[in-house]
Formats: C-alpha cells, sequence, structure tokens
C-alpha cells in the first residue's frame, strides 16, 4: 500500500510540476503577445528570426513522430528483430532496407532517431545509412506529392526514386567496407548501443520506457535542429537567393546551383517536391532531379542532426558522395531523357 | 544529478510543445508555415505533450553538456518573448525571382480560365502570373482587381511601388515574393515600407524604367491591418 501510495503522489506531483510549466508558458505568450504587440525590430532581424523559426517550427512534427516511432522499436520491438527478418546478404539486406520507408514513411529528420533505434537494435552504421538516405524520398508519401507536383512529366519522379535507391545503396557499399564500422559512431552514440537494459519489463516498466525514450531522442534531435535552425537562418537572410536563382538554364551551372540550393533551403523530403516546381520554368529538369536527389539527403539542418550520431569523418563522407553522386544524376537525367 | 538532466529534458519538450500548439490556436503558424501543415503540426505536439504529461519515469543518467543548449535556449527564447511577425521585405529584395514561375493555389489553372469570370476574384499572386504571360493592354480592359500586400519599393522610381507578398510552398523557408506595380504619385510621402494597402483598380500601359509594362491604376487605395494570413497562398 505505502509502494503504490508513493507512486501516485510521485505521479501526481511529477503532473502538477508539468501542467504548471505549461501554464506559465501559455502566459508569458498571452503577455508578451499584448505588451509587445507594437514592438519592432530592424527588417533584416526580424526575418532572420521569423526564418529560424520558421524551420525549427516545421522540423518540429516530423521530429515528434520520428522520436515516437524510434521509441517503439525501441520498447516494443524484441532486439535483432530487424536481423532475423531481413536477408542475411549485406547488398540485399541494405536493398530492403533502403525500401522500409514504405513502412515508416517519415521525412529525413524524423528518420534520424528513426536508425538510430534500428543500430541499437544490432544493425551496423552502413546498413542505417542505407535506410537513412533512400527512406525520406522512397515512401508513398514523397512519392505522391513528387508525382503531383510534376505529374506533367513523369521522368522526374521516375528519375528521383531510381537516382536515390541507387546512390543510398552504392554509400551503403562504400560504409560497409570499413573494417570498424562503429568507429563511425560517436562515443555518446556508442555508449547507448551499448547500454544493457533489463530483458523482461512488465507492462509500466514498458510505457515508462517508451516516455523516457521518446524524450530522450527529441530532446537530443531538438537540441540540435536549435542550432541548424539558427544556421540555416543567418545565411537565409544574407546570401541573396536571386544569385543563384538567376543562374538557370545551363546545363551544369543550373545543376550546382540548385544543389547548393538544396543545402541551403532544408526543407523536407515530404513537401519539397512543391518548392523545386517553382523552378521548373527557369531551370532544366536534370537540375531539379540533383536538387530533388540531394536535399533529402543533406543539408544544413541534417549535418547539424547527424552530427548527434555519427563522427564528423563519415558525415564528410556521405555529403561528398551524394553531392557527387546527385550532380551525375542531374547530368544523365539532362542527356539521357 | 541524473534527476536535474530528466528534468532539463521534459520541461525543454514541454515549454516547446506549449508554444507550437499555442502558435497552432492563435492562429501564428500561419507566420511560418503552410496551411495544409497545420493540422499535422499541432497533432504531433498535442502527441508530444500528452506524453509528457503521462511522463513517470526516472531516467537513465545521460550526460549533458550545457554549452549545447544554448541555441536551444536562443531559439525557444526568442519564439516565447517576441511576438511572431510576417516576413517583411528586406527578404523581399534577396529573392526576387522570375516571377512567372512562381505556383499559387490556382497554379495548376491556366491564366484564361482563371480570368473567365469576374476578376474581381483573383488575388495578388493570380495577377502576378497574368502580367507575367500576357503585356496585351486590351486584354485587361474593364477588368478591375483588388489585392491588397505590403508595400515594397522595387525602384521603380517616385510614382510606382509594389503591392507584395510571400507565397509559400512549405514554409517561410522557402517563400518566395510576387508584387503587382501600382501607380500612386509620390508614394513614398504618403506610405512607407511594410505597410499593408488594398488597391483596387484596373491596368493601363505605363512606361517605367523597365520598359513599358502594366500597371495598376488605382481607384482607391486603404490603409490595412496585417490579415491573418499575410501570405498569398
Amino acid at each position: 500500500m505505502f509502494g503504490v501510495g508513493t507512486l501516485v503522489k510521485g505521479y501526481m506531483g511529477r503532473l502538477a510540476a508539468s501542467a504548471s510549466v505549461v501554464l506559465i508558458v501559455v502566459l508569458t505568450l498571452f503577455l508578451t503577445d499584448s505588451l509587445l504587440a507594437g514592438y519592432t525590430l530592424s527588417n533584416k532581424l526580424q526575418d532572420f528570426i521569423t526564418l529560424s523559426l520558421s524551420i525549427f517550427v516545421e522540423a518540429f512534427p516530423f521530429l515528434v513522430l520520428g522520436s515516437i516511432l524510434a521509441a517503439v522499436v525501441n520498447t516494443y520491438v524484441p532486439a535483432h528483430f530487424f536481423e532475423k527478418v531481413l536477408p542475411k546478404k549485406g547488398f540485399l539486406k541494405r536493398a530492403t532496407l533502403s525500401l522500409m520507408g514504405f513502412l515508416f514513411p517519415v521525412c529525413e529528420c524524423g528518420n534520424i532517431p528513426l536508425s538510430r533505434s534500428l543500430m541499437i537494435q544490432g544493425l551496423k552504421p552502413s546498413e542505417a545509412i542505407t535506410f537513412l538516405l533512400a527512406a525520406p524520398v522512397i515512401n508513398p508519401v514523397t512519392i505522391w506529392a513528387t508525382w503531383a507536383a510534376f505529374s506533367y512529366d513523369q521522368s522526374i519522379v521516375i528519375s528521383r526514386v531510381v537516382a536515390t535507391f541507387i546512390i543510398a545503396n552504392f554509400i551503403g557499399f562504400v560504409i560497409s567496407k570499413k573494417k570498424r564500422e562503429r568507429d563511425f559512431l560517436t562515443e555518446e552514440f556508442k555508449a547507448v548501443c551499448d547500454a544493457k537494459e533489463p530483458k523482461e519489463l512488465n507492462k509500466r516498466k514498458k510505457t515508462d520506457k517508451f516516455t523516457s525514450n521518446f524524450s530522450h531522442e527529441a530532446f537530443i534531435m531538438i537540441k540540435m535542429l536549435a542550432f541548424g535552425a539558427i544556421v540555416a537562418g543567418v545565411i537565409q537572410t544574407f546570401v541573396p537567393r536571386d544569385l543563384l536563382v538567376s543562374i538557370g538554364s545551363n546545363v551544369v551551372l543550373s545543376i550546382l546551383a540548385m544543389l547548393a540550393l538544396a543545402f541551403v533551403v532544408s526543407i523536407c523530403a515530404n513537401v519539397d517536391a512543391f518548392f523545386a516546381l517553382s523552378f521548373a520554368n527557369t531551370f532544366t529538369a536534370g537540375s531539379i532531379v540533383s536538387f530533388l536527389v540531394f536535399g533529402p539527403m543533406v543539408d544544413i539542418k541534417l549535418i547539424a542532426l547527424l552530427k548527434t550520431t555519427f563522427k564528423n569523418e563519415l558525415i564528410i563522407t556521405i555529403s561528398v558522395l551524394s553531392l557527387l553522386l546527385s550532380a551525375l544524376a542531374g547530368l544523365v537525367v539532362t542527356y539521357a531523357f | 544529478m541524473r534527476f536535474k538532466n530528466a528534468n532539463i529534458e521534459n520541461v525543454a519538450l514541454l515549454i516547446i510543445a506549449t508554444y507550437v500548439l499555442y502558435l497552432g490556436f492563435s492562429g501564428q503558424l500561419n507566420l511560418y508555415i503552410h496551411p495544409r501543415y497545420i493540422v499535422f503540426t499541432v497533432v504531433m505536439a498535442l502527441a508530444c505533450l500528452v506524453i509528457m504529461l503521462s511522463s513517470n519515469s526516472a531516467h537513465r543518467s545521460h550526460k549533458l553538456n550545457h554549452a549545447s543548449l544554448i541555441p536551444l535556449v536562443i531559439v525557444v527564447a526568442v519564439g516565447v518573448f517576441l511576438p511572431a511577425r510576417a516576413l517583411t521585405s528586406a527578404t523581399f529584395s534577396q529573392r526576387s525571382t522570375d516571377a512567372g514561375s512562381i505556383v499559387t493555389t490556382s497554379g495548376s489553372q491556366s491564366l484564361d480560365s482563371l480570368f473567365a469570370g469576374s476578376s474581381r476574384g483573383l488575388k495578388l499572386a493570380d495577377w502576378n502570373r497574368v502580367l507575367a504571360a500576357n503585356d496585351d493592354p486590351s486584354y485587361y480592359a474593364n477588368r478591375t482587381a483588388i489585392i491588397s500586400g505590403f508595400v515594397y519599393d522595387a525602384g521603380y522610381g517616385n510614382d510606382i511601388v509594389f503591392v507584395s507578398r510571400f507565397v509559400l510552398t512549405c514554409c517561410a523557408v522557402d517563400a518566395q515574393p510576387v508584387g503587382v506595380p501600382v501607380e500612386i504619385e509620390s508614394w513614398s510621402n504618403e506610405y512607407e515600407e511594410d505597410e499593408w494597402i488594398e488597391v483596387e483598380g484596373t491596368f493601363r500601359q505605363r512606361q517605367t524604367i523597365n520598359g513599358e509594362k502594366m500597371v495598376l491604376v488605382p481607384e482607391s487605395v486603404v490603409r490595412i491591418e496585417v490579415p491573418e494570413n499575410p501570405y498569398a497562398n
């Protein structure tokens, strides 16, 4: 009886504390909205704030969804489950993983917590990265959005999916050649992978594990997201975009411009097709494909998020390879179609 | 220390989820993201809040480097303490793009079907498309335009100013500017950049620094409050 009582009291205490945090935040928001209604900052500073917050607010729900899925995998999927059901051969295993976006149609920022949970499950970094690079594009939501945006030119949709599949698997293959793949992981994440969990948890303990796992994953991601949002906000505010966009119709320059744009803009794969569409009149189809392939793999925000898990050496390898191969994909589309 | 770190995580997530929900329910999410993502964003913030409120866990200890919290503290503090605002003319001037390529809500419709009924319902972004595609003055005869947006000085001199908005496809990051030239004699004596106005008038051909252009000649110009959705979606 005493135990249950303390437990309830502990929980009620925490709930009351949490509820007061919520209340204080709401009151502060109300107050600042009414007290500071007339304030003005310089336009540049104001736009920097709006742009950074916009990146933060846009990515937040995807990170929450990704962290929920990661916590579900960490808590409810038996250890080594994926290793048992996936093909054993490296190549086939990675190819299957690159199609797993059909199971988890989350965009790239949500996929980072998910790929962390796959590595905690026992998958190698090269396998998790193949999933990470492919899944944001090869999933029903992104394919549908790309198809909806480019319904007049199906070759763009097909090129996007095929190029992403090939590049993700190629980069996975290159990484798998390293003898000790574990060396690519940050010390913090190695410690998370090595943490031993008690085998059997009762239902309540499982719920607790789920919530603590969720909050830990979501917090790590959101901390880095804030950093990425500030950097991307600075670049967005101070690098004139009309410079990039004025390049337009030259085959090689347009590809370079769209790759740079993908890196700077940092928007999610689920929605970037509509953005790319607005450049379709002025840019070559090849450069649009480069944008659609490269953007979900590497951008400012993603590099910040990747740093939670992988060492710089690996992040640079992924960035350079995906940049060059996306450019190549753009050239192939330009000359082949 | 263990308790403390777990608490920082929980409190941070509670604050952020509450902040996003507040933006959602006060209509301010419009300033940051396209309306079609608002429901998804609110639902996920709600999920985060519910999980955090039901959390009853003693955490594993995690090493927490306090310096790494600085960006998050800055972003959250700015978000909570400063009122949300729409993008301004500063971003317009560094993003001027080929106006004809902008995609609007009616982007899939052909220009002629846009123009088939009354032109009064056409929005700023629609007119932007029409103007980019057609500069024949007879096309615009007896077509009244009613548009609203912020005042932007596009360098057309003292008698032509742009009424402008941004088009979002996903969030403010991908905002692209659209604008329609309006003839207002010595506009800078009367209006300031970023001030919101509504203009009713018809298009006439005028000589500008960029050659002959169709320019909106107003019958009336009214100052307005910043609308709830200030973007041209």
